[in-house]
């Protein structure tokens, strides 16, 4: 399934390629469309040959490992608090974002403990603060309480 | 050479970077002693806090923390018989053994004796050797670079954590990445789709963010279990010398297999350890001791996995070629400050370059200090909990990518490349191919179109220039290589 994405994929970008502008004089060089081109044959050409060694022999292939259900949630939990993370990092700004996400990461691997779930998480933004927008001088977003500092 | 040498101690005695150097070693060995938090992961992470820093500090702290991690994988593999780092995962064969016989504190007492050596070695290898490849590399025109980015590329066939077809496909999926944005040549727009963030390309630094750290995260979240570690005795530390000097000719082996590989462009420290532990074990008179719990099967791969740190940093920066997948992130952070890696630096830069070397060699003599009285500190790293640290890793993750150009997408290719990363690794893709495509991907497309250009589109001047020639034989060997051997072992 993943590789006939895969080939999918590759073979839409194949055909976006040919809207790349090239130079009308540039006939003694190669045109901007040349290597990506080259380059998503290939990779088309060496996912069918994938494909086949899959249909020849299937046991040949990785099989996805089961994970039980605890991790599997574990997991997921992962993943939702990471993009959460990408949004609310810009939207409600870095220091509340990673207060929020690291307690959200810490309550998704089974931390239970009230004085770790308040304290850590005050303490990495804290840190992440003096670390990054003082020390460093990163200007971190300030998403919707901007003006407000 | 001694100059030079001088100038880069001078350089790197000034308090800020000696300072640097052992904030990058502490910081490596705490890294390398974690489970699952590898060398490569440890630079990405540290990379954000080398923005603001000037070059030498900032790529002496990097190089640092690169030979403190890997000998710092050496720990948790002898205390827990979970390696650190991927390259002491052979560590654990006769490591863990020797703990479980109550000489954990020998263990690691040998098997940092032998990863100063092995650095230490290597470092001298590098220091004589990348001049004199520099010398011969400036001499370099467009399609030299061509045929050694090939080669370097073609590398990635031989990695073995995935197979050859899928390291090929993680190769070609880095170069394609690297077409993404304003081409350099012409400045027309390529598979950007209108987007602006995509305009100026996908930089390779949030993409190894994601693929080395936020991956990591990832599947911790699926792999992780509480892990028991084995009460220890630190007392007897120091191995006699009349234990370490027989295994004097092991070391040495060891030691010149692990620089060798480590030049060897991605090819790095794991496999370095795998097979020096193999020769160890073929030239020992007594092989079937090895497994058991003997020095020598802790010494012959810690030596080896620390020499291959030198050995790639050879490749790196003499031709701007990443001999690992942790010299890779640090060529990015030669980029971001301002830096081109290749022959022109060692012209224009001999002082910094020299300062590199140096700090790697204090860095192995720092960690060799702080691996002899300062063990009993790093063995308590191995018992913080995963789930305290998976969040510090994804928060340094998120402001790493933002801090870069200030910019919310290189957030969002460093978490898409987490994701991908994490479903690659799952169908049998190692991230370091495409993150080698990545880094040679413009140098390949640019080199063969100046070629294209000067030489009047004549393919045949890869061949009749004699580097060029023996690099695009050598990659063509390297590809073909995993299958001429396949078809002997067939026979």
């Amino acid at each position: 399934m993943i590789i006939i994405l895969y080939i999918l994929i590759a073979v839409f970008l194949f055909i976006a390629s040919f809207w790349i502008q090239t130079l009308s004089a540039g006939k003694t060089q190669l045109s901007p469309r040349f290597f990506p081109q080259v380059i998503l044959l290939c990779i088309i050409f060496l996912n069918i040959i994938w494909l086949y060694q899959i249909i020849k022999d299937p046991e040949a292939d990785v099989v996805f490992k089961k994970i039980s259900k605890e991790k599997k949630i574990r997991l997921t939990k992962t993943i939702i608090i990471s993009l959460l993370f990408g949004i609310l990092f810009n939207w409600l700004g870095a220091i509340p974002a990673i207060l929020l996400c690291v307690l959200g990461f810490l309550w998704a691997w089974n931390i239970r403990k009230p004085l770790i779930l308040i304290l850590f998480p005050v303490g990495i933004s804290l840190g992440i603060y003096l670390i990054f927008s003082k020390f460093l001088s990163v200007r971190l977003p300030m998403g919707i309480f901007k003006g407000l500092f | 050479m001694f100059d030079n040498f001088l100038m880069g101690l001078y350089s790197i005695l000034q308090p800020i970077n000696l300072f640097s150097v052992l904030v990058g070693v502490v910081s490596g060995i705490t890294i390398g002693a974690l489970p699952g938090l590898s060398a490569t992961m440890g630079a990405a992470i540290l990379l954000p806090f080398t923005f603001v820093m000037e070059p030498i500090p900032a790529i002496a702290m990097l190089s640092a923390l690169y030979c403190g991690a890997t000998y710092g994988g050496s720990i948790s593999a002898i205390l827990i018989n979970t390696p650190g780092t991927p390259a002491a995962a052979v560590t654990t064969l006769d490591g863990y053994e020797l703990a479980k016989k109550g000489k954990a504190g020998k263990a690691l007492g040998a098997s940092v004796i032998a990863s100063g050596i092995g650095g230490l070695f290597s470092v001298l290898v590098l220091m004589l050797v990348a001049p004199q490849l520099a010398k011969i590399a400036i001499t370099f025109a467009a399609p030299e670079y061509f045929a050694l980015a090939i080669f370097g590329l073609s590398m990635v066939v031989n990695i073995k954590s995935g197979n050859e077809l899928k390291n090929i496909i993680g190769g070609l999926t880095g170069l394609f990445l690297a077409t993404v944005g304003m081409d350099r040549l012409t400045g027309f727009s390529r598979f950007a789709f209108g987007n602006v963030h995509l305009l100026s390309g996908i930089n390779f630094i949030p993409v190894m963010i994601g693929l080395f750290a936020a991956t990591e995260v990832f599947r911790l979240a699926e792999t992780w279990d509480k892990s028991e570690i084995i009460e220890t005795d630190f007392s007897d530390l120091l191995p006699k010398i009349s234990e370490i000097l027989p295994l004097k000719w092991s070391i040495l082996r060891s030691a010149i297999i692990g620089t060798f590989i480590g030049i060897l462009p991605a090819e790095g420290g794991t496999v370095a350890a795998f097979i020096s532990y193999n020769e160890a074990k073929r030239w020992s008179k007594h092989p079937e001791k090895f497994g058991t719990g003997i020095l020598e099967g802790v010494t012959a791969p810690e030596t080896a996995n620390n020499a291959a740190t030198g050995g790639a940093m050879i490749p790196t920066l003499t031709l701007g070629i990443p001999g690992s997948s942790t010299t890779a992130v640090i060529l990015g952070g030669l980029m971001i400050q301002g830096l081109r890696p290749g022959p022109l630096l060692f012209v224009q830069q001999p002082n910094f370059i020299w300062s590199i070397f140096v700090a790697m060699a204090i860095a192995n003599i720092f960690f060799l200090f702080a691996g002899l009285f300062g063990v009993k500190i790093f063995a308590q790293v191995t018992r913080i909990p995963i789930n305290i640290l998976a969040p510090i890793i994804m928060v340094l993750c998120v402001i790493g990518s933002y801090a870069l150009h200030n910019n919310i997408a290189d957030v969002w290719i460093m978490l898409i490349a987490g994701l991908m990363g994490s479903l690659f690794r799952k169908i049998g893709f190692s991230p370091v191919p495409i993150v080698l495509g990545m880094v040679l991907g413009e140098l390949i497309e640019v080199s063969l179109r100046q070629t294209m250009i000067i030489f009047d589109n004549n393919l045949s001047i890869f061949f009749t220039r004699p580097y060029s020639a023996v690099f695009l034989s050598l990659a063509i060997l390297s590809v073909l290589w995993p299958f001429i051997r396949k078809s002997f072992k067939k026979r």
